[in-house]
This record gives C-alpha cells, sequence and structure tokens, in this order.
C-alpha cells in the first residue's frame, strides 16, 4: 500500500516539467544562500579595513623593536597585536578576492578570531597590571580584567557545553536510527 | 511516519541548528521537489514559483533552530511554503467565492463512482482545473502521508474542515477526470 502511495506521488512529482534555465537560476540562487555577495561599497569598506590592519601589524612590529626598554608582557602583547592584526586581514583578503561572505563559516572566524585576542589581551595587561610600581592601581586594573575574563570564559563554557551537547544528542540519535533501519530490516524478513 | 523517518529527522534539524551546511543540502534535496510541486500549485507562474521556494529555505534556514517538535519537520515546510505563497498571493487565498462555488456545484454529483487516481498524469493535469483550495488539500495528500492534523495544521482550519474539504475535493478531482474521458 505505502509502496502504491510512494510510486503515485513519484509519477505525480516526476509530472512536473520545469524550464531548465530557470531551475538553473533558483540552483544557483540556492547555492549562494550562505554566500552573501558582496557589494562595492562593502568591497572598499573590507579593503580599507585590510589597510589599517596591515597598517597597524606593521606599527607593533615597530613598537617591538623600538621599544626593547617596555617589560616582556608588553611586547608580548604587540606580538598577539601582529598575529592579530595578520590573521584578521588574511580572513578579510580571502573574503574580498572571493566577493562574497560566507554567513556561517566566516561569521564564526570572525567571532573566534576577535574572542581570542580579547582573552589573550585581558590575560596580558592584568599580568601586566600585576607588576606595576602602584599597587592601588595596579590592583583595581586586575580586578576590571578579572570581571571581563570571567564573563568570557562564562561565554566559552555555555558553548561548548552547549556544542558537546548536541554532539551526543546526535550521536544517541545516528544510534537510534541504525537501530530503527536494523528493526526495519528485521521485520521485512 | 515510521520510527526510522521520525528520527531522521530529528537528526537533520539537530544537525541544521548546529549550522551543518551539508545537513541543510540534504534537506534541500529531501523536500525540494515536493515542496516546489506544493507551491507551483498554489501560483500561476514557475518563476514565481522557484521565486517563493528560495524564499522558503531563507526563512528555514534562519528559522530551523527554534523548531521545538523535530517530528513536526515535513508539516512545518509545508507550513512555511505556504506563508511565503500567502505573501505572494494574498488576494487569491483571500477569494473563497469559487470554493464555495465549487462545492455546491458537487453536492449534486453521486458518490459511487470509483476514483481514477491511479494515473499520476492526468490526476496532475486535473489538479490544475479544480478551485485553489480543493487543488492545496489534494496535493498535500498526495504528496506526503500527512494525518488529517496536520493538514489541518498546515492549511489553519480544523480537521473536520479538512475532511470535507478533501471530500470535496476528491469528488472535484473525479469529475474533472471523468469530463476529460
Amino acid at each position: 500500500m505505502e509502496n502504491t502511495h510512494d510510486n503515485f506521488r513519484n509519477k505525480l512529482l516526476e509530472s512536473e516539467h520545469f524550464t531548465p534555465e530557470l531551475k538553473e537560476k533558483y540552483n544557483r540562487e540556492v547555492h549562494m544562500l550562505f554566500e552573501k555577495k558582496l557589494t562595492a561599497p562593502r568591497k572598499w569598506f573590507m579593503t580599507a579595513i585590510i589597510a589599517v590592519m596591515l597598517g597597524q601589524a606593521a606599527f607593533f612590529l615597530y613598537a617591538v623593536i623600538a621599544f626593547s626598554e617596555l617589560p616582556f608582557l608588553a611586547r608580548a602583547g604587540f606580538g598577539v597585536g601582529i598575529l592579530f592584526a595578520l590573521s584578521f586581514a588574511g580572513l578579510l583578503f580571502s573574503i574580498v578576492r572571493r566577493g562574497s561572505i560566507n554567513i556561517k563559516t566566516d561569521s564564526n572566524m570572525y567571532t573566534g578570531i576577535i574572542w581570542v585576542f580579547m582573552a589573550i589581551m585581558i590575560t596580558l595587561f592584568m599580568l601586566l597590571a600585576g607588576n606595576m610600581p602602584d599597587t592601588a592601581k595596579g590592583i583595581s586594573m586586575v580586578l576590571n580584567g578579572v570581571v571581563f575574563l570571567i564573563f568570557g570564559v562564562v561565554f566559552m563554557l555555555q558553548n561548548t557545553i552547549n556544542q558537546a551537547q548536541l554532539k551526543t544528542q546526535e550521536k544517541l540519535l545516528e544510534i537510534e536510527f541504525r537501530l530503527a533501519e536494523m528493526k526495519e530490516i528485521l521485520e521485512k524478513k | 511516519m515510521t520510527d526510522k523517518e521520525r528520527i531522521y529527522c530529528e537528526l537533520l534539524v539537530l544537525r541544521c541548528s548546529r549550522g551543518d551546511k551539508g545537513a541543510f543540502e540534504e534537506l534541500i534535496r529531501l523536500w525540494e521537489n515536493k515542496l516546489f510541486y506544493y507551491i507551483r500549485r498554489l501560483v500561476t507562474s514557475e518563476e514565481e514559483a522557484w521565486d517563493i521556494l528560495q524564499e522558503t529555505w531563507i526563512k528555514v534556514f534562519q528559522s530551523v533552530g527554534s523548531l521545538k517538535n523535530p517530528d513536526a519537520l515535513p508539516s512545518w515546510l509545508y507550513s512555511i511554503a505556504r506563508h511565503s505563497a500567502m505573501d505572494h498571493w494574498r488576494d487569491r487565498f483571500a477569494d473563497v467565492r469559487t470554493e464555495k462555488m465549487d462545492e455546491d456545484v458537487l453536492l449534486e454529483i453521486p458518490d459511487d463512482k470509483t476514483p481514477d487516481f491511479d494515473n499520476a498524469e492526468r490526476v496532475h493535469r486535473g489538479l490544475d482545473r479544480i478551485s485553489l483550495s480543493h487543488r492545496e488539500v489534494l496535493t498535500l495528500f498526495f504528496l506526503e502521508d500527512f494525518s488529517i492534523e496536520e493538514i489541518a495544521s498546515i492549511l489553519i482550519i480544523a480537521p473536520g474542515t479538512v475532511k470535507s474539504r478533501l471530500h470535496y475535493a476528491k469528488r472535484a478531482l473525479r469529475l474533472v477526470l471523468e469530463k476529460e474521458v
């Protein structure tokens, strides 16, 4: 009975004729659902950001070399700045070159890079604050840093827990699916 | 819906909400033809049907994570497709006069004739010649193994109305097919 219905449905679907050009246009657009095409002003804006990022990387590099009297942690901060600026410029460059932004993957990479940079910088500033000659100022800087760091860690943990939960749920469903498949095969026999 | 299909839907929804591009492509592959067929029965031009289907996928993509009951995935997809079509054709959906007229005429037809719904090609042609509301309910009936309640939730009408509409729609289609012979 089910097969009869399936056959009928398939034949009904086959009866539908479409214009190849329209289908082709639709396919292209659906493929682009995840890819948002960059407009000319946006391209220019991104190019400008790439230039700023490269300039920033060059400045940080200059700072690392020129200000050798700065504490090691401050220079390490500049080093992190160089890495951040270069990786961000690299990501933007790949988007501009492609001419489109992937809503899912590119956005996740943006967030990831910014989050890692913020976490490292806050940690470095806190370590620097701990070494400040003015203890009162140092403590207040550390406290401010701790608040931001706690927020960041909570956000990261929450995200990790959610992802782990979803993955576990997915694995359990995969097992359930296999069992249902086996049950169906056994019932047919 | 079998256990296997239910679990598969749940798995697909979970993967889509995790942002798995492959899962979304799978979702499109599985329902694209059926949703297009349904939308095509609601609008007059093919180009519009493709546009509406594309809008449907955008809406699905944006809100699949909020789908609380993955078992309802098929009916949810059809609901979104219908809403997208309604946005395009609000005026036509509001026009119930033709539907009423069809039902009045069809009441005069005896119900003892055996349905000839075996020939899919003829049914396909016949669907285009019955009223919009009849065409819609019959298309859902033919495309999926929906329960009356599921069809009611897609069409946002009472299950009793679905039953009677389905009954009249079958008679309307039968009449059209008989006239064709």
